[in-house]
């Protein structure tokens, strides 16, 4: 009970950290937005100008679907704390995992997932106002179940993108300063995902080489479900794969991270 | 007028100066360096996917064909490179200078302050996969459109794509001049830089109330859209007279702007 304890206080100060913030964040999805708004005009005129009434196997109601729910989604698995973990090696912060009776992958992992339960209610919010002004605007339909199937099936993408961040924080012992690698790991990580665009306009056979990697589970496999292009037995298939996933990163953190621990120095510490 | 010439020139002394400074001080860290380019790199195929996209729809998109889209794309992958490397740095630090009293010793050198303050830092990492990407991208579409531009219209591009760049430099230093009125404004900033993504697509793929709008209220579709209108000969007069007013107007404005900012400076955090 005592274990439980601790890291439900580590969630709960992390819920009081990011209401300090919120306002922060907010901003951020303001200013993301114009990615959306970028993506939903120029979706629009290629379908206007285009012949064909479906393009890499959507239709525009569609695409649209999955380009503004791509932006929100960005968001909602997005991570930040591979800049703090570069910090906490830099200057010497991990000591204290030493001498306190608590993990370091569960006090980031708790940490994690208090900020993002605050952050991702707003998310949630906002994309549902979002989705009701493009139905109701631009006349482009969804289905209610498949948005529900969708949210039960995103906390697993947000699980693979906390892993991932997590092992790939472990360059940090070899790096001095990993800010580079991060911001361009970000933007491989989001273009993999299909964060930006559905992975079938790479062509069907890297859509579907890619989907042996962990990418494709965060972004593409839960909106494919949401525009209603992934169903059935399918969906269940897609879950199981983002399941082994979270457990595959879990395997290799423990791997990494004891190694990397090796070339720690506590330089300013 | 001969004192004018002197202070330019004067001026593009202490620019050389600065861009050895930078250069210097950016190799000093070459692992740095070298991954600011890989990273740049990502970012670059993200700009690219648009046209990428284009041409795999074979999408007249806003009545512009796959190659003309690209032309635009490779056009706003060179203005990319210009403002990162010549202002974005300088403009995004601006809020931090103030805070900090760095002003102090800047106003008393025999320099423009403003000059000082927005100029004095030349970044090499990012640039340099734009201005690659940028011209390849321009080359290749050019010859696949076979594209036969008179002198007038390529002189038209070239000084449009300066004075696009020109009022990015002022539309983006305005925000970051509140500091001198407001302590927190990373959010505004935020905001307003965030707007240069809107010329990661040509203007036309907009309605018409929103072109209007993003040319002549907040004139970020100045930047990338008319010099490429003008090569492609789709630049009106009025919008013509509008691409080069607009730049000299801002930057005289802003300049005004700076003047009124500056005596609020109170060396704060010095």
């Amino acid at each position: 009970m005592k274990i439980i304890k601790k890291y439900i206080t580590v969630y709960t100060l992390a819920i009081q950290g990011a209401m300090e913030y919120k306002t922060d964040f907010l901003i951020s999805l303001v200013s993301g937005g114009f990615t959306i708004i970028i993506q939903f005009f120029l979706w629009t005129a290629i379908y206007g100008g285009s012949a064909e009434a479906e393009l890499f196997g959507y239709d525009y109601g569609q695409m649209v679907i999955y380009v503004v729910m791509a932006g929100i989604m960005g968001k909602y698995v997005s991570t930040w704390f591979e800049y703090e973990i570069m910090e906490d090696i830099m200057e010497g912060n991990l000591n204290r995992f030493f001498v306190q009776p608590i993990g370091h992958l569960g006090f980031r992992a708790f940490g994690f997932f208090g900020v993002k339960t605050l952050e991702n209610s707003m998310v949630i919010i906002i994309s549902a106002i979002l989705l009701w002004v493009i139905s109701s605007t631009a006349g482009v339909t969804f289905s209610l179940i498949n948005l529900l199937i969708l949210l039960l099936i995103a906390p697993f993408s947000l699980m693979i993108s906390f892993m991932l961040s997590y092992c790939l924080s472990v360059a940090n012992f070899w790096l001095t300063w990993g800010w580079g690698v991060f911001n361009g790991a970000r933007v491989i990580t989001t273009i993999l995902s299909g964060g930006i665009f559905p992975l079938a306009v790479f062509g069907d056979r890297i859509a579907s080489a890619l989907m042996f990697l962990p990418f494709p589970y965060i972004v593409y496999f839960p909106l494919n479900v949401a525009v209603g292009n992934i169903a059935g037995l399918d969906i269940l298939f897609g879950v199981s794969m983002q399941i082994m996933w979270i457990v595959i990163l879990f395997i290799v953190s423990q791997i990494v991270w004891p190694i990397g621990m090796k070339r720690y120095i506590a330089a300013r510490g | 007028m001969k004192a004018t010439f002197k202070e330019i020139i004067k001026h593009l002394r202490v620019y050389r100066l600065f861009a050895k400074n930078s250069l210097m001080q950016q190799l000093e860290y070459r692992a740095n360096f070298i991954i600011g380019i890989i990273t740049e790199c990502t970012w670059l195929c993200t700009k690219l996917l648009y046209a990428f996209i284009v041409h795999r729809t074979d999408s007249h998109v806003g009545g512009l064909t796959p190659d003309q889209v690209t032309l635009f794309v490779g056009t706003f992958i060179i203005l990319t490179a210009i403002y990162t490397g010549i202002f974005m740095n300088n403009l995004g630090s601006i809020p931090w200078r103030v805070r900090q009293g760095e002003l102090d010793l800047m106003l008393v050198k025999p320099i423009s302050t403003q000059f000082h303050l927005t100029m004095r830092e030349v970044e090499y990492a990012i640039p340099i996969p734009n201005i690659i990407g940028g011209i390849i991208t321009i080359a290749v579409s050019w010859s696949r459109m076979g594209l036969q531009a008179g002198f007038v219209n390529i002189t038209a591009y070239i000084y449009l794509i300066i004075s696009g760049a020109a009022l990015a430099y002022s539309f983006f230093l305005i925000p970051c001049l509140l500091t001198f009125w407001i302590v927190k404004i990373r959010a505004l900033v935020e905001i307003v830089y965030n707007l240069w993504d809107f010329n990661s697509m040509p203007m036309q793929i907009y309605g018409k109330f929103m072109q209007r709008l993003g040319i002549f209220l907040v004139p970020v579709f100045v930047i990338a859209n008319f010099p490429v209108m003008a090569l492609f000969e789709n630049l009106s007069p009025l919008l013509l007279a509008w691409g080069v007013v607009v730049p000299l107007l801002l930057f005289f404005s802003v300049r005004k702007l700076f003047n009124i900012a500056i005596k609020r400076y109170s060396s704060a955090g010095g």
